[in-house]
């Protein structure tokens, strides 16, 4: 006689065992200590932290040991430990002009009040595999490849760096100066009232929740999408980067009993702003827009395209078009978050026995049917 | 301070899931053994349902004044907002359930967004005398029967002309000592 | 770092809101609540909206059961069982009568269900327009004006196409004469279950955050018209195991030339149908 499939208790738990050993891996070799991730992968720590949405470099580096470096799945740890902490309550807004900056850069002026610092970025290395990269240059090749990456070593590096300003002026605020820009697009609201881990995204959503959705989503979906504006498919001329910065700012906070603000840490935040013209003859007065990014840690590429989607989404409310993708804050906000996309998109390796069985008793039944394609009977 | 619940995770859970089969069968009458010691005004059940329900993302209204001890209790143990506006409250507590008679003065929510609506908490002064109800819709298999001392016929007709407006309309919960029977927006109610 | 989890996983907030939310949807059947669904240690399409659900309704007297595509012993249902048992250490069941929580993936047993006892199911797309029309603002609007002429035209486009409606699984339903709702994946075989059943059924879409209920004895009625009404599916044998002939009946394929063979697919019902007593 028939016996049901049985075991799947036992299939899990060995399953489970087999994780833990690949990701172990060989035993011979030493296990990946916590200071090295947050050490030597600080942008995949960083990454973590902006899509995990929580601000913690050691809660971050254990999930991407734990997730073998698999990303989302790290992503996905954080989210799930997140989600469980007491709220406390709300920061006051960080102050990005008073940022310690490491970075910051400006498209669209040569000299900009503060300077600008080149920074630590990869922007200007040729990306050429190096046996040491710590090395410098042509250590230990027998094949002399050129590299640009710098040896640590931090006196030299720094030696002729002029001592950065305690506060760097928004270069927006010099168009803001001249009367360019719309009022709205000055500054990103700071209303503390919505939260998207604690409410579901209604649409129309305000462009609070709107940058809260863009900052932990996905940096691929959201570069990706941003790229597809530019090509296109939803802008119909060149943005400009205004200012992007990346540093250290004081995130403080009043305690309701205290009735003052103290120091409760630092951050390192990636902000952005992005210039597009304006010149929708009919309604405005010619000018400037700007769209606006903050990503937790150095991450350049999710805060620029970032800030080209807040501009692109709240044309919605302009126009009331939603043409192209990255113009439709619905399909973005909606499809943007790797959680939830990830795990979707795998629930079709659970069984689903049932519903096929539904749909082989109803294409069964039509094949039955003597006349199948003639309908209105 | 008087003293709130035992066990804030085991007692309000507790707590919730009688409300969740009452508020399912309405006209039930569910119990709490709960120990927790309200302020005077403040029937124990009332103070259960309302330590259950509030937190700090909720918004109360309620028929006695914030500087009272009961508010001042029910402040301290779930952080609730309070509201002197009756249509912008989540959650509506009133002591005293006779002087209660239009429940339109709360929010039903909205056709698209029916569950923005007040909740009431209401006390009433017993749930064995009374005029009788009857009561019948969702949750309730033919019909069932109900006795609320206390509450006044008006209010039966204004609560009908609110849910009127379904999906729009009034949720309450009517409490005496420690038992309470949740009515619904979908219970028809006809005073026998 | 301290890591510690409260009972059931769920901090105390995030059950308030979620208990919140399930008294809306049971006093408003078949309205999806929205609600501030949090992320879970399981992964979206798993069962996240179901085990929010559980988690903020259980507690340490309950008695478990969980089942997916009707058995007791698939992965998904293994996993979600063990999930419970370590952060609220309850107990679980597979007898369907004992249990005072069923959370369910795609059925509902065939043993009928009690008052007092609670349904939870697993939701993954719960607008039923979703296919006609993928913009929550659009269908938030046409719930609350009830303008489901669209619904009834693709059914009756189905009508006209195959002469029968479509939708074998996740088949529509009206709610108490008002909401449209989606029953879950559940086989259309299933839908009849729901109708002024004595249980509470609960409805949880983790990543869609909703919440929506059908409470005890509440009209349920699959959405058909007077020329073609409502049908279930029907098998021409019997399960092989018990013999049973009124059950949804799991298609086995025995061989690779293709011989095939019946079977339940509630597996608990089936056992006790064949006698059989279980641990």
């Amino acid at each position: 006689m028939y016996v049901a499939v049985k075991g799947g208790e036992k299939a899990v738990k060995n399953s489970q065992r087999l994780v833990a050993q690949k990701r172990r891996g060989d035993t011979r070799l030493q296990k990946i200590s916590m200071d090295q991730i947050t050490n030597q992968l600080g942008l995949g720590v960083d990454r973590i932290m902006a899509e995990g949405s929580l601000y913690d470099i050691t809660a971050a580096a254990m999930a991407i040991h734990q997730a073998q470096g698999d990303m989302m799945e790290a992503v996905f740890l954080v989210r799930a430990f997140r989600t469980t902490l007491k709220r406390f309550g709300n920061s006051i807004p960080v102050q990005t002009t008073k940022m310690t900056a490491i970075r910051r850069v400006s498209g669209i002026f040569k000299d900009i009040p503060g300077g600008q610092i080149l920074g630590p970025t990869y922007d200007y290395t040729h990306r050429l595999i190096a046996p040491d990269p710590d090395q410098g240059p042509d250590a230990g090749s027998d094949r002399h490849m050129e590299t640009d990456t710098a040896p640590p070593n931090h006196a030299a590096a720094c030696e002729d760096i002029s001592p950065l300003p305690e506060e760097l002026p928004r270069v927006i605020d010099l168009l803001q100066a001249q009367g360019l820009l719309q009022q709205d697009d000055i500054r990103p609201p700071g209303d503390a009232a919505e939260d998207l881990t604690r409410q579901p995204l209604a649409f129309p959503v305000s462009r609070s929740l709107r940058l809260q959705a863009l900052a932990r989503g996905d940096e691929g979906f959201i570069l990706g999408t941003a790229y597809s504006l530019q090509r296109g498919f939803g802008l119909d001329r060149h943005p400009f980067l205004g200012e992007l910065k990346v540093g250290y700012v004081a995130v403080r906070y009043t305690p309701p009993e205290l009735g003052f603000d103290i120091h409760v840490g630092r951050m390192k935040l990636t902000e952005c702003v992005m210039v597009n013209r304006q010149d929708d003859a009919a309604r405005k007065a010619a000018g400037f827009e700007t769209g606006y990014g903050l990503v937790f840690g150095q991450n350049e590429r999710k805060a620029m395209s970032m800030s080209l989607l807040d501009r692109s989404l709240a044309a919605e409310k302009n126009t009331g078009k939603t043409d192209y993708p990255a113009r439709d804050p619905e399909f973005i906000l909606s499809h943007c978050d790797n959680v939830e996309s990830s795990g979707f998109v795998q629930h079709l390796k659970l069984p689903h026995y049932v519903d096929f069985q539904s749909e082989l008793v109803f294409i069964r039944n039509r094949r039955k049917d003597h006349t199948p394609d003639k309908g209105n009977r | 301070m008087q003293k709130g619940f035992d066990s804030e995770v085991f007692d309000s859970q507790a707590v919730f899931r009688n409300l969740l089969l009452a508020m399912a069968n309405p006209g039930t009458i569910a119990a709490t053994d709960i120990n927790i010691s309200c302020p005077e005004r403040l029937q124990p059940g009332a103070g259960a349902l309302l330590l259950t329900l509030l937190d700090f993302e909720t918004v109360l209204w309620a028929d006695l004044d914030p500087e009272t001890p009961e508010m001042q209790w029910v402040h301290f143990y779930t952080g609730t907002r309070l509201t002197h506006a009756k249509n912008r409250a989540g959650f509506a507590l009133l002591t005293d359930g006779e002087k209660l008679m239009d429940p339109g003065q709360f929010d039903p929510g909205t056709a698209a967004s029916p569950d923005r609506s007040t909740t009431l908490v209401i006390q009433t002064r017993g749930m064995d005398q009374g005029p009788q109800l009857r009561l019948t819709g969702p949750g309730i298999e033919k019909e069932t029967f109900i006795h609320l001392a206390g509450i006044t016929t008006a209010f039966w007709d204004n609560r009908a002309m609110v849910n009127q407006a379904y999906p729009a309309g009034i949720d309450m919960v009517f409490v005496h000592a420690g038992r309470f029977a949740a009515l619904p927006r979908t219970t028809k109610v006809t005073v026998c | 770092m301290p890591l510690s989890y409260n009972f059931a996983y769920l901090d105390e907030q995030s059950k308030k809101m979620i208990r919140r939310s399930i008294l809306k949807a049971i006093a408003i059947p078949g309205f999806q609540v929205p609600f501030g669904g949090r992320e879970m240690p399981l992964p979206y399409g798993w069962g996240t909206g179901g085990i929010q659900l559980t988690a903020a309704v259980i507690g340490p007297d309950d008695r478990l059961k969980v089942i997916d595509q009707g058995s007791d012993d698939t992965v998904n249902a293994i996993s979600i069982k063990a999930f419970f048992k370590k952060t609220a250490g309850i107990e679980t069941t597979e007898d369907t009568e004992r249990a005072t929580i069923i959370q369910t993936r795609h059925r509902i047993p065939e043993t009928p269900l009690q008052n007092g006892q609670i349904m939870v199911f697993q939701v993954p797309i719960p607008e039923p327009l979703q296919f006609i029309e993928p913009k929550k603002s659009q269908t938030v609007k046409m719930h609350g004006f009830e303008e489901y002429g669209s619904m009834h035209v693709k059914l009756y486009e189905d009508i006209a196409k195959f002469g029968r409606i479509a939708t074998a699984f996740d088949y529509p339903v009206q709610v108490h004469q008002r909401y449209i709702m989606s029953p879950s994946p559940i086989p259309k075989y299933d839908n009849p279950k729901l109708h002024r059943s004595p249980a509470v059924h609960l409805f949880g879409a983790g990543r869609e955050k909703r919440i929506y209920a059908v409470p005890p004895y509440t009209d349920v009625v699959s959405l058909d018209f007077e020329d073609y009404p409502f049908e279930l599916e029907k098998w021409d044998g019997a399960c092989a195991v018990c013999g049973s002939t009124d059950s949804f009946l799991d298609e086995i394929i025995t061989d690779d030339t293709g011989t095939r063979m019946f079977i339940c697919s509630d597996t608990e019902y089936c056992q006790k149908k064949s006698g059989n007593t279980f641990s």
